[in-house]
């Protein structure tokens, strides 16, 4: 022990220097420089992306495209109950699950049940494309679902948005 | 089916893409050879290291550079400790976030320095976005620790000097010119698919219905790059990549699942480079096959929809899941309690190895570990000396790469017990104990000593035991192989191998069935009692 300890002693003050200027520099780097350039470009090239994808319902924002959200209305498609999933805040809702809500909002609705169907369809496919058809399962979105619905027939859907 | 397969191939045709790539850069940072852009990278890495006082051609014994890495990981943890303590009056902290009680500080600091990032907490609740931001710096430089350790380890084979190379340039040039690129490049392609990149907190906006929402919100795309390319693993949020904001689609899952491969695969790719391709070829092989067949295992177990994201379901939770852990990254998609007791038992089997892949880095140390128990074992069955690569394995050498082995089984078990022993499980869990709650218990200590940082307790595991007991489990499951594996590799670069063929070849069929089957082996013998009363009966 007395014979380690000098040696321990040296190599502390060895390194002392070179390992505060390395961790410095890495840190002014990577918590500062890094995250901050990402910042200027992610505002500059995706900036819906970059601030949450907030949807724009009537002017208003209504959340996030990529958070579901607690809907309770008959006349609006409802996501997975939050603890069903791992995220407990997922919008997605698999294509049966949104089918078997069509009757439901056809008949709080009035809107034609094949037209929904359309819509339903619609966003199951343009999820798809953006997975390149084979990178995930069919799903479908619930908020961008119910705001197109809202958006498409304004008359149906007095009060929401709001 | 169609679906599925392709997924499968094209996370790792691509993985295998990028590790040649990187695999060849490494080999370069190994030799010292000139690298693609030598004269642009080197006018970029000279003022930085003149700010450092850092002579890179400088080299250590393994004696030096272990010391230097101890040095520099003892900062990044001092570091972060404080600042986890003193959140509250530092700057941005747009939710008012208080300080973390000491010791959730002392794990949060361990976890993300030995880069593990077993949380106890969750990032959205518990952290201002100047610890988020601050956390950057364990991401960057505890991957950039390891693979500059394994750098070092390989670079010591073939020398005669008993040099291995500057652990502050090693680290300087991992982060500069591997980490830091491939992080932004993959951040961007995270951003432009949804993963957002704001310093604003909270996201406050009105509902369909009238109600009003505050969603929680950052600097996510930033984080989640390096979390997963630096095998951090630990989320932003408290769902980690069940969220949507780090994962929004089946594209950046196997975007995140490509990339945290990458590095680890590229380790027997530069070593092959460096040594022999068929010695490379060799251990990619172990990793692959060992990889492949224990994702069947999985597979065939099936898996419940509960617990898991509607739009990665059953194959795409999985893949994610072997991935990552199998990597030591460590994220996840779904909660692991959603997985069959047989995906369990499969991500049991890899945290017990470690190799296939495991870390950058420490998942290809940990395999020449089992290539020298392998060598020793099968020479004394054939009786003949054990080489590896041309040069004799002392007797020292084969204590400590048993003493390697013996510290993972010793570092999960005992903990295990002391925690049942003094009712910590119970305090958490409740009573009676059932095989589920055990097989969560041996979960945890087994993440923490393969420093991995999935689990099933979070922030059940918030409690002063936990978070020390589990902290100093990441430490030494960190530190000691890897000084270990370093004292290993020391001692190889006092002998200059020149790579002949052993009388054990370590290339070609034979040499590669005997290290999968004994790597298998010496895991199942440390572990598998433990498994028969955990996930085998749930």
């Amino acid at each position: 022990m007395m014979k380690f300890l000098p040696s321990v002693l040296r190599s502390i003050r060895e390194n002392a220097q070179p390992a505060l200027r390395t961790f410095a520099a890495i840190a002014v780097l990577v918590m500062l420089a890094y995250p901050l350039a990402l910042l200027g470009i992610g505002q500059l090239a995706f900036p819906g992306q970059s601030n949450g994808s907030v949807m724009m319902c009537n002017g208003k924002a209504v959340g996030s495209t990529l958070i579901g959200q607690n809907v309770t209305s008959p006349m609006l498609f409802h996501p997975r109950p939050s603890n069903e999933s791992a995220s407990g805040v997922d919008p997605h809702i698999r294509p049966e699950a949104a089918y078997a809500q069509i009757p439901r909002i056809n008949s709080t609705t009035d809107i034609d049940a094949r037209f929904i169907r359309l819509l339903v369809e619609k966003n199951l496919d343009a999820n798809r494309a953006s997975n390149a058809g084979v990178l995930a399962p069919d799903y479908v979105n619930v908020n961008e679902l119910n705001l197109d619905l809202i958006q498409r027939f304004p008359e149906k859907y007095p009060g929401f948005c709001a | 089916m169609i679906e599925e397969a392709s997924q499968f191939v094209l996370v790792i045709v691509w993985a295998l893409i990028l590790a040649y790539f990187l695999g060849g850069y490494l080999t370069r940072l190994i030799t010292g050879r000139p690298r693609m852009f030598e004269t642009f990278l080197s006018r970029i890495e000279r003022p930085v290291f003149r700010i450092m006082g850092i002579d890179p051609t400088r080299s250590m014994t393994w004696k030096e550079y272990l010391f230097a890495l101890l040095s520099m990981n003892a900062l990044v943890g001092v570091f972060s400790f404080v600042v986890l303590l003193a959140q509250g009056v530092l700057p941005l902290n747009p939710t008012g976030v208080p300080g973390t009680s000491p010791d959730l500080a002392f794990h949060t600091a361990t976890s993300f320095a030995t880069n593990t990032d077993l949380q106890h907490y969750a990032g959205e609740a518990s952290l201002s976005l100047f610890s988020q931001l601050s956390l950057m710096v364990p991401m960057f430089i505890a991957p950039g620790t390891a693979i500059a350790a394994g750098i070092a380890f390989i670079r010591a084979l073939p020398t005669s000097t008993g040099k291995i190379g500057n652990f502050y340039a090693d680290l300087t040039r991992v982060v500069l010119t591997i980490l830091l690129p491939v992080s932004i490049v993959v951040a961007i392609l995270l951003n432009s698919q949804g993963v957002p990149q704001t310093l604003n907190g909270l996201l406050t906006t009105g509902s369909f219905e009238g109600a009003s929402q505050t969603i929680p919100i950052g600097p996510v795309a930033s984080w989640e790059s390096i979390k997963m390319f630096g095998q951090n693993g630990g989320g932003f949020f408290g769902a980690n990549s069940a969220h949507p904001f780090e994962n929004p689609n089946g594209f950046t899952n196997l975007l995140e699942v490509i990339f945290l491969l990458a590095v680890p695969l590229a380790f027997p790719i530069a070593y092959g480079k460096v040594l022999g391709r068929g010695r490379g070829l060799a251990f990619l092989a172990v990793i692959l096959v060992s990889f492949f067949l224990l994702f069947g295992f999985a597979l065939l177990g099936g898996g419940a929809p509960i617990g898991q994201e509607t739009r990665f379901q059953g194959f795409g939770s999985l893949l994610f899941q072997q991935s990552s852990i199998g990597a030591n990254t460590g994220a996840t998609n779904a909660l692991l309690e959603s997985l069959s007791h047989r995906a369990t038992t499969s991500l049991f089997v890899l945290m017990f190895i470690q190799a296939v892949p495991g870390g950058a880095g420490a998942g290809f140390m940990t395999l020449v570990i089992y290539a020298i128990l392998t060598l020793f074992l099968v020479g004394l069955i054939v009786g003949k000396t054990p080489e590896f690569i041309g040069i004799k394995i002392s007797p020292r050498q084969v204590r400590l790469a048993v003493i390697t082995f013996l510290v993972h089984p010793v570092l999960i078990l005992i903990p295990t017990a002391i925690a049942f022993v003094y009712g910590h499980v119970q305090g958490i869990l409740g009573t009676p104990t059932t095989p589920f709650g055990y097989t969560q218990a041996l979960y945890e200590f087994t993440s923490a000593a393969a420093n991995n940082g999935s689990d099933f307790l979070g922030t059940l595991a918030n409690t002063p035991f936990w978070n020390i007991a589990t902290g100093l489990v990441m430490v030494l499951g960190r530190y000691v192989p890897i000084g270990l594996m370093l004292a290993i590799a020391g001692e190889f670069s006092t002998q200059g191998a020149r790579g002949t063929p052993e009388p054990i070849r370590t290339d070609g069929l034979p040499f590669t069935v005997t290290l999968f089957g004994l790597t298998f082996l010496l895991s199942a013998l440390a572990f598998l009692p433990f498994l028969v009363i955990g996930p085998f009966v749930r």
